[in-house]
């Protein structure tokens, strides 16, 4: 019972990165419309660049951390003004913005590569909250409690941010048809940095807190992310950044759960079985409601 | 040489990449069909030994059954979502590869005999390639294939289904998929969870995009810039290369999005469009001509 | 069921909150050609989205040739003999003029993927044929434009006509005009309603939505009109043009308020005729 829920809060803990990530990954396919494949390495480069101040530049972690978001914020919106921009501009279609995301992120991953080097490292313990806290024989990690906070504030922030609020009004114009948008005097373009922003931010902080919890600074953080935050997109249902957050928490769940009780060699298996099995039979997501299987 | 033989390569997954685009369906999935062959290969040719044709064939066939898997269970998604989980293919190939140390020798690899690995082999792949895609072209399918990609919905109501069409092209892409996961394999002789991951996926569609997608020459010549170029880049610009090869691809689906290869630039040429009273092409509905118009709802 | 080629049902669609056609009943008999009028936003393009399954209709019923197609796709309804045009000519870009046309015989080839791969004889007789039926179709509908041409860069007339060619490729008993004669000059808009005659002569049923009135009472023998989505009037179109309702929709007249309390009055009462 004891590790029954240990267990549980530690796939609590690591889906919540996933939720987090795929909050970012969502808000930016549902409200741009755009699959940004590159998301991924903007979590690589808030770690990456985290990391780099706290070893490099003897910066605290939480300085490092906010700096790090602000860093993947803007590589999001620089993304968004090379690339999507133009093509937006030119009206170019389904899979112009996919093919130029792809670019993107090949740009980022031989650069996070080239700056990060083969070998994975950690951020220095001395600098990082490492203390655990124990709770009537259970064990909880600082990295989790933070990262639980981080998705219950982000989630939170946001849906408050999308629903409540002038700007969410805005976002959900533009995102219906962005020149009619403008007609009523919205600033698009204002509206879609800002979103830029915000994913790509959120994708840089899902970024550092995997690092922080796996105590492992590589480039590869941002593929594992991406896998894992598109199954909780389409599982969760698109356009709803709750039920993105809900069911990264659960495949994190999951994938604890089998590696202790069935094999660790079936962690990923059981998440992209998972993934499947709703792409096939339930297309829109559990709590999908807007389809998007072709018509 | 070597290079070119790569450039060979690349070019018929290029071609199978191109298959599926061909009916407006953007797929990474021949890299995971290249990958489940090469593997299979590697174990059976390690164990049963096997002749260099059958191999090949065999990778084909096999190419083939997952495309027609594949396609059964993701066709019907929407556009965004196909292309997203046939990149997850190709992650999840390398977990799978991982994980299966006994089939595939795990993270260190297999080894594959390299009897397909000359240039008789490769060049007469390509040619029987793209002596099939040529003859597609303009035959019934390929008619209807070019009308999904431009305009599904208006393909449909000349009484094409859009999901057989795309059914077929998966399948086409899974027949050239797994005839060059067997190529590349015998070339390298060696096979890791590394050979067949995003990297070749990202040269691949940059080959497609780059030669241009709306004709098969495109991705024969898209492969073949792809593979050189960052051969010639190797010495200036080091580890750098790769950066390269994803800024062309942002700069070539803005500015050129018809590729290289564009037998529409070529007609708009030949017909003279502007010294004709008719209006520019692209007018006031037309939007930006790709692939793309596609999901415009109706 | 009925001997009717097109019997549409109470057809209701709406979007979002907007009542795009609202219970809407239209029934041709074989070899007709039937108008639908309206002012603009009346719904007309909605119902002939519906007709060939390019939208699904909220409820009612859809019967072609006497066979229930109401819930199926396009391609399907296609098959059983629907084509048709659009407003907004939607020709496939990077397509020459004959290719089109061929692409649209797809439903009367019969060739295979294996025939294409190994130039089987047959095959090669089909592609030919297609070509040679596809600029017979062309010279039909009078499109001079040469065949090698990219259909996008002909005059809107010639690419009106190309669809319609299009159209004729997939060998449909049913034919559906969406405003064929936008960006015709009077003469131009003659010789599709000639066109219009000899297709009925050969045995086809045609729906066309027009704009313009000398073409509908010169050749239309029955109209149903639309206006804010619901049938106004139906009959013979000279009948229905005078009709004072459907000429207030139609021009609207005297005031604004005046026009208002009309169409309101007009919407209360369903169906109109
Ligand atoms: N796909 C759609 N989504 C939302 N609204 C639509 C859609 N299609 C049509 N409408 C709306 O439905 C109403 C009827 O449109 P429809 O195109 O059928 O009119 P129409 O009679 O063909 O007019 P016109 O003469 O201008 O072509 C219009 O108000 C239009 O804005
Ligand atoms: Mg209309």
């Amino acid at each position: 019972m004891q590790l029954l829920i240990q267990q549980l809060l530690n796939g609590i803990a690591l889906g919540a990165v996933y939720g987090l990530f795929a909050v970012g990954f969502s808000l930016i396919l549902a409200k741009m419309g755009i699959l940004n494949v590159a998301h991924g390495t903007f979590a690589t480069w808030g770690a990456l660049s985290s990391y780099w101040l706290v070893s490099e530049q003897g910066l605290s972690f939480w300085a490092a951390l906010v700096i790090g978001v602000a860093f993947a914020g803007a590589l999001g919106v620089a993304a968004d003004l090379v690339a999507f921009e133009p093509l937006r501009r030119r009206n170019a279609g389904t899979f112009a913005p996919i093919i130029a995301s792809i670019g993107i992120w090949i740009v980022l991953l031989t650069l996070a590569e080239a700056f990060s080097g083969p070998t994975a490292t950690s951020y220095p313990t001395e600098s990082v909250p490492t203390e655990p806290i124990r709770v009537g024989g259970l064990l909880l990690l600082p990295a989790q409690v933070i990262s639980v906070l981080a998705l219950v504030a982000t989630v939170t922030a946001i849906h408050l941010l999308l629903t409540r609020s002038r700007f969410g009004a805005a976002v959900r114009a533009v995102s219906v048809d962005p020149r009619s948008a403008t007609i009523v005097g919205v600033n698009a373009r204002r509206v879609l940095v800002t979103v830029a922003f915000l994913a790509a931010a959120i994708a840089g902080l899902a970024g550092i807190l995997a690092a922080l919890s796996d105590n492992n600074v590589s480039f590869g953080i941002g593929e594992a992310l991406l896998l894992k935050g598109f199954a909780a997109v389409v599982v969760g249902g698109y356009g709803d950044i709750r039920g993105a957050a809900l069911l990264g928490v659960a495949i994190g769940v999951l994938e604890v759960m089998s590696a202790q009780y069935i094999s660790s060699g079936f962690r990923d298996a059981i998440t992209f079985g998972v993934l499947l099995v709703v792409l096939v039979f339930r297309p829109q997501g559990i709590f999908g409601e807007r389809q998007l299987v072709r018509a | 040489m070597i290079t070119l033989q790569f450039a060979g390569v690349n070019a018929l997954f290029a071609l199978a990449v191109y298959a599926s685009l061909w009916t407006g369906v953007l797929s990474l999935a021949p890299v995971f069909f290249g990958a489940v062959s090469a593997f299979t290969f590697g174990y059976f040719a390690g164990t049963l030994g096997m002749t260099p044709l059958l191999g090949l064939l065999l990778g084909a066939a096999l190419g083939a059954a997952l495309g027609a898997v594949t396609a059964g269970l993701l066709i019907r998604l929407d556009s965004h979502y196909l292309a997203m989980a046939t990149i997850a293919m190709v992650l999840i190939g390398r977990v799978l590869i991982l994980n299966l140390p006994e089939q595939t020798g795990g993270a260190s690899g297999t080894l594959v005999p390299g009897d397909l690995g000359t240039w008789a082999w490769l060049i007469g792949t390509l040619l029987v390639a793209a002596y099939l895609m040529a003859r597609l072209a303009g035959s019934r399918f390929g008619l209807a294939a070019d009308a999904v990609r431009e305009d599904p919905a208006v393909a449909e109501t000349l009484a094409i289904s859009p999901r057989r069409i795309q059914f077929v092209g998966m399948v086409i892409s899974g027949v050239l998929g797994g005839a060059a996961g067997i190529l590349q394999s015998s070339f390298l002789r060696y096979i890791g969870p590394d050979t067949f991951y995003t990297h070749l996926g990202f040269v691949t569609l940059a080959a497609v995009v780059l030669g241009g997608a709306f004709h098969w020459l495109g991705p024969i010549v898209g492969a073949v810039v792809f593979t050189i170029l960052p051969e010639l880049l190797r010495e200036p610009m080091g580890e750098y290369d790769r950066v390269v090869t994803g800024v062309l691809l942002v700069v070539i689906i803005i500015y050129m999005p018809r590729g290289l290869v564009d037998v529409r630039r070529l007609r708009l040429v030949r017909s003279g469009w502007w010294r004709r009273d008719g209006p520019a092409p692209g007018g006031p509905d037309q939007g930006e001509p790709t692939a793309a118009r596609a999901e415009v709802a109706p | 069921m009925s001997e009717l080629a097109v019997d549409i049902v109470g057809l209701t669609k709406a979007f979002g909150g907007l009542t795009a056609v609202d219970d809407v009943t239209i029934q041709v008999p074989p070899r007709r050609i039937h108008g639908i009028l309206g002012p603009n936003g009346a719904g007309k393009t909605t119902v002939l989205n519906m007709v060939s399954g390019f939208i699904q209709a909220d409820s009612g019923r859809l019967d072609v040739l006497g066979q229930d197609v109401t819930g199926m796709r396009p391609f399907q309804i296609a098959r059983r003999g629907v084509g048709r045009t659009y407003q907004n000519i939607r020709l496939f870009p990077g397509m020459t003029v004959l290719e089109t046309v061929v692409a649209g015989a797809y439903g009367q080839r019969r060739s295979t993927i294996a025939g294409a791969l190994l130039m089987s004889p047959a095959e090669r007789r089909e592609r030919r044929e297609m070509r040679a039926r596809a600029a017979d179709l062309l010279d039909r509908v009078g499109c001079r434009a040469p065949h090698s041409a990219l259909a996008e860069t002909l005059s809107y007339g010639d690419q009106r006509r190309v669809e319609i060619a299009r159209a004729l490729a997939t060998n449909p008993r049913v034919l559906l005009l969406d405003e064929p004669t936008a960006g015709m000059n009077d003469a131009e808009s003659q010789e599709v309603g000639q066109l219009l005659v000899e297709l009925r002569e050969s045995g086809l049923t045609l729906i066309l939505i027009e704009h313009n009135m000398r073409l509908v009472e010169d050749f239309c023998e029955t109209v149903s009109v639309m206006n804010s989505g619901a049938l106004l009037a139906e009959g013979a179109p000279t009948w229905c043009l005078e009709q004072d309702k459907v000429k207030e929709a139609y021009f609207g007249k005297r005031s604004d308020a005046a026009r208002i309390a009309t169409l309101r009055r007009a919407r209360r009462g369903p169906g109109g005729s």
